[in-house]
């Protein structure tokens, strides 16, 4: 037996050749090095080099068949992306150019958007006017649809008559080139009263759920944020996207005949069922793949005290007034914006009084008969997280720090120490003076401080004339509302409206600053501009902010004669104009750049502050860590020696902060102060088990997604008949060449005849 | 292994140590005990271990069957009840699906 050689040195002939020679192809492979062969498990005979070389041929083609068969089932459809063929049949949005709804879960149920793992596909549609959406809803029969929705059309009732008709399999949102803003808002119309102060039982029946639906916080909210979809929903922002689906629509789809034009959207979330069920789920580890499936929502809360907090005192029976906002907001799609303006002249606010009481003397300060701590709550947005967890860590001592015995820490505080809280809520839209909100059904007693508080800060604040709110109405959604619970204090919430939100965008994308200044959401406008629409707002926020810090000073004990500091308490409206720029336009200002740490590679972006809570790391997320710096900055004690610009880690009574100041002086600001940031989490959520009686907290998770899970493409579909047709072709193709190599090979001996047999 | 070089005795002697061994929770030995003595139990002329081997043969298959019919009904079972089960379903899942109940 003689091998066929690959190369052939053989020619192949026809002719009749005078020796019939059998050979018998062993392994091609290694003779061609020749190394020797290995008999392979099955054996061909063949007749002449010429057949040997068409099943060598064959063969070849069998392996090639098979390797690119295996490599191709094993990447599916994921042929390179930078490949010519996949940008003939694909066309990629990017990431960046579209916002997406994600989901997010708490003690009891799921909210937001979840797709399938390889996606929701369906043919574009798009619908503008009602007319077009209702002819929609009836007569829209194919299999899959992906909705292209004008985003005056986004709205709870017609997105749920999208989520019933089940063939509806994506939605994406765009913004018309008029688009104008308007008065609506995605959250509930009674807001926050999930674990509110008159929630449970019988405390407070009358103000039950905004009583009883008559006096909606939030009327123009339509609930939108706590649906859950089975489907994604991305929100697209950039134009020429809008206008490359509009026109596959209008080029493929109007004419209704195939091809289609089809969008596929990717939006594969983790989490499932609740918050319990996908934390009990991350904690299981049955194999060493295990993704986890959640992550706790939460944040710091930043906590500042007016007189520098020494371990030797303990606290005394009413002896703080608690100065209180709230940092953070939520959208329907808060992962990707969350502005949240009116919600945080609160804050800013705050920072205004901060200012101006801390320009009083440390003597001053001290002879304060009470201490004044300025708090900054984070996750107040999701059920009062912030506020509910400082409650709990009140009950435990561990308030303003974690209790440990080892360190030098400030005193404990917990609400018998508190003789007063103040609250500032949304504060945009003054126009007739702000309205001073308490819980009616207080004691006796305790309505009479709230009262002697609200008389004092009436007869101070001249400009902005301050207003009992209307009777028949309970407290205002708030964090008192939460603090409340525990213990009667006297409390009061400072806010721009009576009975309703004067806040026409609450917890929408478009409450946004210049929505505050009464611009158009997508009108150019230059920063100078801004800076000058901004001075009303900084008066009246100014006017307040001097008003509430006069007020503070007199409960706190200062003293009322002509020598007293009190009339020299004033708020900068510049500096309240530079608050309100910087939180809410761009942050990449100077008051931000001063109060960074000392050469921070942290560059301030120019886009405002997502304020969305986010998922709980320990730290402060940014924008509570600015405001921490200038609240320290504001109230803390500058010191002069440099050397000791660090915070020690057993004295936790004070905080050294080195920030960048004014660079006139290379090592920056040195401030001194007693601040603390403490956790704004969901206290069951921290330990590895939940318990399952949870219900009484707001428990929100957000759910896990990987790098690769958001995709939006668009791509050409036909008709079933044709790809019937190809799939057929293919088989057909694959059949008959099987057959074709049978034949070959059953009448070898006549095909490659070489003579007489 | 090939059968047509064994002596009936050595084929019994296999054919009696896959059923032993099937017990041990080894259903497929069963199966394949069933497969590959049947024609050697059914379809061959009379040698005086068949009746023995039949036995054998017969209670694998059995066996093999009662087997798969319990675990496609734990299958199904497992896989419509799973979401209403909760913790315990969760416990006894080696990978949990993502995203859905």
């Amino acid at each position: 037996m003689t091998y066929c050689k690959l190369m052939l040195k053989h020619t192949c002939n026809w002719k009749v050749s005078e020796n019939v020679k059998l050979y018998r192809i062993v392994d091609y492979t290694i003779d061609y090095y020749g190394y020797g062969a290995l008999p392979l498990p099955f054996e061909i005979n063949c007749l002449n080099s010429c057949h040997c070389f068409m099943h060598i041929i064959m063969m070849s083609d069998l392996v090639l068949l098979m390797v690119i068969t295996y490599l191709t089932s094993l990447s599916g459809m994921c042929f390179s992306q930078s490949s010519k063929v996949y940008s003939l049949v694909y066309q990629d949005f990017a990431e960046d150019t579209y916002d997406k709804c994600v989901r997010l879960l708490n003690g009891t149920h799921e909210i937001g958007c979840q797709s399938s793992t390889e996606g929701n596909t369906g043919v574009l549609v798009h619908l503008n006017e009602t007319a077009v959406l209702n002819k929609f809803l009836e007569s829209g029969t194919r299999k899959h649809y992906v909705v292209l929705l004008e985003s005056s059309l986004f709205e709870r009732n017609i997105m749920l008559r999208l989520k019933a008709k089940e063939n509806v399999q994506g939605v994406i949102v765009y913004e018309a080139d008029n688009f104008y803003q308007r008065a609506w808002s995605p959250d509930l119309s009674c807001t926050s009263d999930r674990f509110g102060l008159y929630s449970n039982g019988s405390y407070g029946r009358e103000y039950q759920e905004c009583n009883n639906g008559a006096k909606l916080w939030n009327p123009l909210g339509d609930g939108i944020t706590e649906e859950s979809f089975p489907f994604p929903v991305f929100y697209m922002r950039s134009s020429s996207g809008r206008d490359r689906l509009i026109n596959c629509y209008k080029d493929y789809n109007v004419p209704e005949a195939y091809p289609l034009c089809s969008v596929q959207m990717k939006s594969h979330m983790f989490g499932a069922v609740d918050s319990v069920t996908c934390t009990r789920r991350s904690n299981l580890q049955n194999s060493f793949t295990s993704v986890g499936y959640c992550d706790p929502l939460g944040g710091m809360n930043v906590v500042t005290s007016l007189q520098k907090m020494t371990s030797d005192v303990s606290s005394e029976k009413d002896s703080i007034i608690l100065v209180s906002a709230a940092l953070d907001s939520r959208s329907f799609m808060s992962s990707f914006t969350a502005p949240g303006a009116d919600m945080a002249t609160g804050f800013i606010t705050l920072l205004g009084v901060a200012n101006a009481l801390g320009q009083l003397t440390k003597t001053q300060k001290l002879e304060l008969s009470k201490n004044i701590m300025f708090i900054l709550f984070d996750g107040e947005a999701f059920d009062h997280m912030g506020s509910t967890r400082m409650m709990y860590d009140m009950k435990n001592g561990d308030f303003p720090v974690n209790r440990d015995s080892e360190k030098t820490q400030p005193p404990p505080v917990n609400l018998t120490h508190v003789s007063h809280i103040f609250e500032l809520g949304q504060l945009g839209y003054i126009r007739d003076g702000v309205w001073a909100h308490y819980n009616p059904i207080s004691s006796k007693a305790v309505l009479n401080s709230v009262y002697d508080a609200i008389n004092i800060l009436q007869n101070l604040s001249a400009s902005v004339p301050v207003q009992n709110q209307s009777t028949g109405i309970g407290l205002v959604p708030s964090s008192l509302q939460t603090i409340l619970q525990h213990r009667d204090v006297p409390g009061v919430v400072l806010t721009d409206y009576d009975d309703q939100f004067t806040n026409r965008q609450y917890f929408s994308r478009f409450d946004t600053l210049k929505n505050i200044l009464s611009l158009r959401y997508n009108q150019n406008t230059t920063d100078e501009q801004i800076m000058d629409l901004l001075q009303p707002i900084a008066q009246n926020l100014s006017n307040i902010a001097t008003a509430i810090a006069k007020m503070l000073y007199l409960i706190a004990g200062g003293s009322h004669t002509s020598t007293s500091p009190l009339d020299n308490i004033t708020v900068d409206q510049n500096m309240m104009n530079d608050l309100l720029y910087c939180f809410l336009y761009n942050p990449n200002c100077d008051l931000f750049n001063e109060h960074l740490p000392l050469n921070s590679k942290a560059n301030l972006s120019s886009i405002s502050y997502r304020r969305y809570t986010s998922v709980y790391t320990g730290e402060v997320s940014d924008y509570a860590g600015i405001s921490m710096n200038i609240l320290a900055s504001f109230t803390g004690e500058k010191l002069q020696n440099f050397t000791e610009c660090l915070s020690k880690s057993d004295d936790q009574t004070v905080r050294y902060f080195n920030m960048n100041g004014n660079r006139s002086v290379a090592e920056g600001v040195c401030i001194l102060s007693s601040t603390f940031a403490t956790k704004a989490l969901a206290f069951p959520l921290e330990t590895k088990k939940l318990q399952e009686n949870i219900a009484m907290y707001g428990v929100w998770t957000e759910s896990r997604w990987t790098k690769t899970t958001f995709r939006l493409r668009l791509f050409l579909l036909q008709d079933e008949l044709s790809q019937g047709m190809v799939l057929l072709a293919g088989l057909l193709v694959m059949l008959t060449s099987f057959a074709t190599v049978y034949v070959l090979n059953e009448k070898a001996a006549i095909l490659f005849n070489t003579g007489i047999v | 292994m090939n059968l047509e070089k064994m002596q009936n005795a050595e084929k019994l002697k296999l054919c009696r140590r896959y059923y032993f061994g099937g017990f041990l929770a080894l259903p497929f030995l069963w199966a394949v005990n069933a497969v590959w003595f049947v024609r050697e139990a059914f379809f061959k002329p009379h040698f005086e271990e068949q009746a023995e081997m039949r036995k054998y043969v017969i209670r694998s298959t059995i066996g093999a069957v009662v087997w798969v019919a319990g675990i496609i009904a734990w299958n199904v079972i497992f896989q419509l009840n799973r979401a209403s089960w909760g913790e315990v379903a969760d416990r006894i899942s080696y990978v949990i699906p993502t995203g859905i109940p």
